[in-house]
């Protein structure tokens, strides 16, 4: 019999458990110094301590989350990933989450976007819910797909009216994932995929309005033939 | 080329310019090297907006898309008017702003009268050059109307009443006449479509 090597287990949903955690920890905190200034306390220093505390376990949540992506996977995604290449991999799924997970991290934080939460379950939710059998399906079409999936699927969450005004015209959850489906359809060596993240970012701003209106079709037509314009042009 | 061009060297690629330069990463790359070193031998700083350089870029590309010509014995001139249309988005948009004035330009140059114009004209230029260079073996020469501060207080004035002057303008600094009065639309297209128009009626 062959030695198969046991398959290691899931650590996606204790990912997304524990940056929930992180999220509602920093959420709450900041909150609560919006709303009570800690010098306004009865007893500024012991309040003081407390939040110190909310920080200082939403830090400890934020090692263990990184600890434990490392343990149990390894690199969380893949260099120069692609919409042919995740599809050819064993958890394709599982692969497409990482994947644009770390990429929709890096447009987000070039739009100057903190704090919000993103959901690496629902993003494979999507992604499974987009994947069909037509084998002959335009790459641009399944990118249109899948962008509709992920918006709907609300894979960006707790986004607050200052992050919305990163970007004009359309929300920020359609440039942001619109920006991540054209940066994997582009042809670009590795060294080059910061860069190709960050101009397909920029492009997808430029294009906020023809997304939204691409967007507002019932088809993905319009979304499919914005990437055939766009993506050999970032 | 010019003397008044930059020696700068252009980000390195592994396509054709003429591909590169549809491409946003290259474009931004090139526009942030070509300013910096305007900036120093200028001796001026400049703040690039990003997100107008995004939408100039994306308006250039569908200008060019739009207008390019089937007609493969046009493609030489259309290169021309291609350095032309880019000129025309960054100048209706321009995405420099000056943050201080030259130090080291003659008081009575197109680079003191208006900097951001001027570094965005020669880096048409330069694109264009390179282009030209690549593709025909071939470095364009321009003409001495550059040095001329009329023709520049003409370009600034006349771009803010229609922003296509500046096709025509840079069509002029490669030493050719222009079509002053549609310089945004591409002559042998146009007259390709003027003679299909005759023949179908």
């Amino acid at each position: 019999m062959p030695n198969r090597l046991p398959q290691p287990p899931d650590a996606m949903p204790l990912r997304e458990a524990l940056r929930a955690m992180r999220h509602m920890l920093r959420k709450g905190g900041e909150t609560l110094i919006d709303t009570i200034p800690v010098a306004d306390l009865p007893v500024p220093r012991l309040a003081g301590a407390v939040l110190q505390q909310v920080e200082a376990l939403a830090r400890g949540v934020d090692h263990v989350t990184s600890g434990m992506a490392k343990l149990v996977l390894g690199a969380s995604a893949q260099p120069s990933p692609s919409l042919p290449g995740i599809a050819g991999q064993a958890a394709p799924d599982a692969a497409f989450a990482a994947a644009c997970y770390a990429a929709l991290r890096a447009v987000l934080a070039h739009l100057g976007v903190a704090g919000v939460f993103l959901s690496e379950a629902a993003i494979r939710q999507a992604y499974r819910a987009a994947m069909t059998d037509q084998a002959d399906e335009a790459e641009t079409v399944l990118a249109a797909r899948l962008t509709r999936g992920l918006i709907n699927g609300h894979v960006i969450r707790g986004v607050t009216a200052a992050d919305a005004a990163q970007v004009p015209g359309a929300g920020l959850d359609q440039v942001a994932i619109f920006a991540v489906m054209l940066w994997l359809q582009t042809d670009r060596p590795e060294g080059d995929d910061g860069a190709a993240l960050e101009a397909a970012t920029d492009m997808a701003v430029a294009l906020s309005g023809d997304i939204a209106r691409a967007c507002a079709t019932v088809t993905p037509a319009a979304l499919a033939a914005l990437f055939k314009e766009f993506a050999p042009r970032v | 080329m010019s003397d008044l061009s930059l020696p700068v060297d252009l980000p390195p690629t592994n396509e054709p310019l003429r591909i590169a330069v549809r491409r946003m990463r290259w474009f931004k790359a090139a526009f942030q090297k070509y300013v910096d070193a305007a900036a120093v031998q200028l001796g001026c700083q400049f703040e690039i907006d990003q997100s107008k350089l995004a939408d100039n870029f994306v308006r250039w590309l569908r200008a060019v898309e739009a207008q390019k010509p089937a007609d493969k014995a046009a493609r030489r001139e259309y290169f021309e008017f291609a350095a032309g249309l880019m000129l025309r988005e960054l100048t209706a948009a321009m995405p420099l702003t000056l943050l201080s004035p030259p130090t080291k330009a003659a008081p009575d140059s197109a680079a003191a009268f208006w900097p951001e114009g001027y570094v965005s004209t020669l880096f048409c230029l330069t694109i264009h050059a390179a282009a030209m260079e690549q593709e025909y073996r071939s470095s364009p020469d321009t003409s001495p109307a550059i040095s001329d501060l009329r023709h520049w207080w003409s370009f600034r004035e006349n771009i803010a009443e229609d922003a296509s002057f500046s096709v025509g303008f840079l069509q002029m600094l490669l030493g050719n006449q222009p079509d002053w009065v549609m310089p945004g639309v591409f002559r042998a297209k146009l007259q390709r479509d003027i003679a299909e128009a005759n023949n179908s009626s």
